[in-house]
């Protein structure tokens, strides 16, 4: 018997969880839906000119909100004596569990998040449209031309591959944190955010006296100096561990930290 | 079946176990009996592989609980003293969590879900603690581990509920298996505990067959105010003592125990006890 993975046990244990959550998904995907409802009516409202690119943002901060409140549960029967015991003498490795959590947060959580997203989308842009239309000069509609980028619209994908690190975050910090875990878990981000904009600004600055970085180059203030440049090629790694670095790494912080958890 | 060895264990700083050792073999049933903080539900939950030995060794059939291997948990089952159970029908808990049980009895688990006169269909968080709580030790004795660990099984339990989970306990006892069941309710178990374990601060006080004891010691009661020359212990009762005293003669023992007063006996009387008991060695 593999002790760390049986693709017949984590399907047993994926259908336990949905069985067992089922009801619990169904309330949250209808209170997403009233949530994701009175957000666009707030946009509906406030705005003659209704722009979708307002549609884009809300989405990116509902998603990174709601799914880090959804990630930091992950790991709520370990906060609880009786529910943890349960949940930890349950006969499936740790990585099952873990890799149950990660389903459920990851691809779960996304693709129920974006499909309620998408259908408020479609009803409130139906409703724009004919306002537009049946009042052309009073209200306009503006779709996302995603031909003709502006604002976020070209990083959004960066933005969705941070998510998954932000989420991991929340998932390692629902184990780590015996309470209010997503409180905890948003100063520790809050608290290395700060910390990397104070690096970048000042303590790079002051180690690196004469230089000013640009993008993946060194460059000195005198302009006739030299100019350092990283490989291209460790360029393009860097960029993509640093993108998608962050989910494997707490993914495994969480691994051991189930490993050890005791109750 | 389990093995320890030197087990050290503490929270933070309040020793638990300093050194304790214990061997516990299959086709018994062993009363864990303790007052309350010393480390009953602590060495349960480290056999288990929910706290981590300090120190020390923890065997359970070959494997090292604390690593929490699906091999090993398919294996033991705790029925513990607070539980949890999902807001889902009996057939559903049963639909999910059964498969991860090779042994599991479906035939038995209904019988015994019959048995303790509990409704198939009913929602697991509506019912009461002690319909909750039957429904728990059903599942258990379905799973049909090699070792299973209860930890105040009868705490909550009515009377006849009582009755039912003894009689349904005889029925389940196997040579195959291990089952060790903490409690303070010893009259409860009286009749079905074949090893009794005493615990004090940490260490194991007692650790007698129940036929050893019959042999070793005889309860009684005496209507005289004066009591046996060697009586180990005895209590006031309203018309006379109770007394516990050396078996002279083996033959003669009527087999009663009184486990509340051995277990009063071991605590009080430890020395008178352990004397008996070194000298049969």
């Amino acid at each position: 018997m593999n002790q760390l993975f049986s693709l017949k046990r984590w399907l047993q244990l994926m259908r336990r969880h949905w069985i067992e959550n089922s009801k619990f998904f169904l309330i949250s995907t209808l209170a997403l839906l009233g949530v994701i409802a009175i957000a666009y009516l707030f946009l509906l409202a406030n705005n003659h000119h209704y722009e979708a690119y307002s549609e884009l943002i809300l989405y990116l901060i509902g998603l990174y909100l709601v799914g880090s409140i959804f990630a930091s549960g992950a790991f709520d029967p370990l906060q609880k004596k009786e529910r943890g015991m349960a949940y930890l003498t349950l006969p499936a490795s740790h990585f099952e569990k873990l890799l149950t959590q990660i389903f459920f947060n990851l691809i779960f959580f996304t693709l129920v998040y974006s499909l309620c997203f998408y259908a408020m989308s479609e009803l409130f842009e139906f409703i724009a449209k004919s306002r537009a239309a049946a009042e052309p000069l009073k209200y306009h509609f503006k779709p996302l031309d995603w031909k003709n980028p502006y604002g976020i619209m070209d990083i959004t994908h960066y933005f969705l591959l941070i998510f998954f690190g932000v989420q991991a975050l929340f998932l390692a910090g629902s184990i780590y944190f015996k309470r209010f875990s997503f409180i905890f878990t948003t100063i520790v981000l809050a608290l290395f955010v700060m910390f990397l904009g104070y690096y970048l600004n000042r303590i790079q600055g002051g180690l690196l006296k004469g230089y000013y970085g640009s993008g993946a180059s060194l460059r000195t203030l005198d302009p006739s100096a030299k100019i350092y440049r990283l490989p291209a090629a460790m360029v393009f790694t860097l960029k993509w561990v640093m993108l998608l670095g962050w989910a494997p790494l707490f993914w495994l912080v969480a691994w051991f930290r189930l490993r050890e958890k005791e109750i | 079946m389990v093995r320890i060895d030197s087990l050290e264990f503490a929270y933070k700083k309040k020793a638990v176990f300093e050194g304790l050792n214990l061997e516990l073999k299959a086709g018994h049933i062993y009363g864990l009996l303790g007052k309350n903080g010393t480390g009953k539900s602590t060495l349960l939950r480290t056999m288990m592989g929910l706290l981590f030995p300090d120190n020390g060794i923890v065997n359970v059939f070959g494997y090292t609980p604390s690593r929490r291997q699906p091999a090993f948990l398919q294996e033991v089952f705790m029925v513990a003293e607070e539980f949890y159970f999902p807001p889902v029908s009996v057939e559903k808990y049963v639909k999910c969590n059964a498969p991860f049980y090779p042994a599991f009895n479906h035939e038995q688990f209904w019988y015994l879900l019959q048995e303790f006169e509990i409704p198939r269909g009913n929602q697991l968080d509506q019912m009461s603690y002690g319909q909750k709580k039957k429904v728990l030790i059903a599942f258990a004795l379905s799973c049909n581990t090699r070792l299973l660990l209860m930890d105040e099984p009868t705490n909550g339990l009515d009377i006849m509920s009582k009755s039912q989970f003894r009689k349904v306990m005889a029925g389940v006892a196997t040579e195959d298996k291990c089952i060790i069941i903490s409690t303070h309710q010893v009259r409860d178990l009286e009749t079905l505990i074949d090893f009794i374990t005493i615990m004090d601060n940490g260490t194991i006080r007692f650790h007698h067959h129940i036929e050893q004891i019959q042999r070793i010691l005889q309860f009684g009661f005496s209507f005289e105010k004066t009591l046996p020359e060697d009586t180990i212990y005895s209590e006031g009762a309203l018309t006379g003592h109770a007394f516990i005293r050396k078996v002279e003669n083996s033959k003669e023992n009527t087999g009663k125990i009184d486990l509340e007063m051995l277990y009063k006996a071991v605590n009080l009387k430890g020395d008178a006890i352990y004397a008996a008991f070194a000298a049969d060695v």
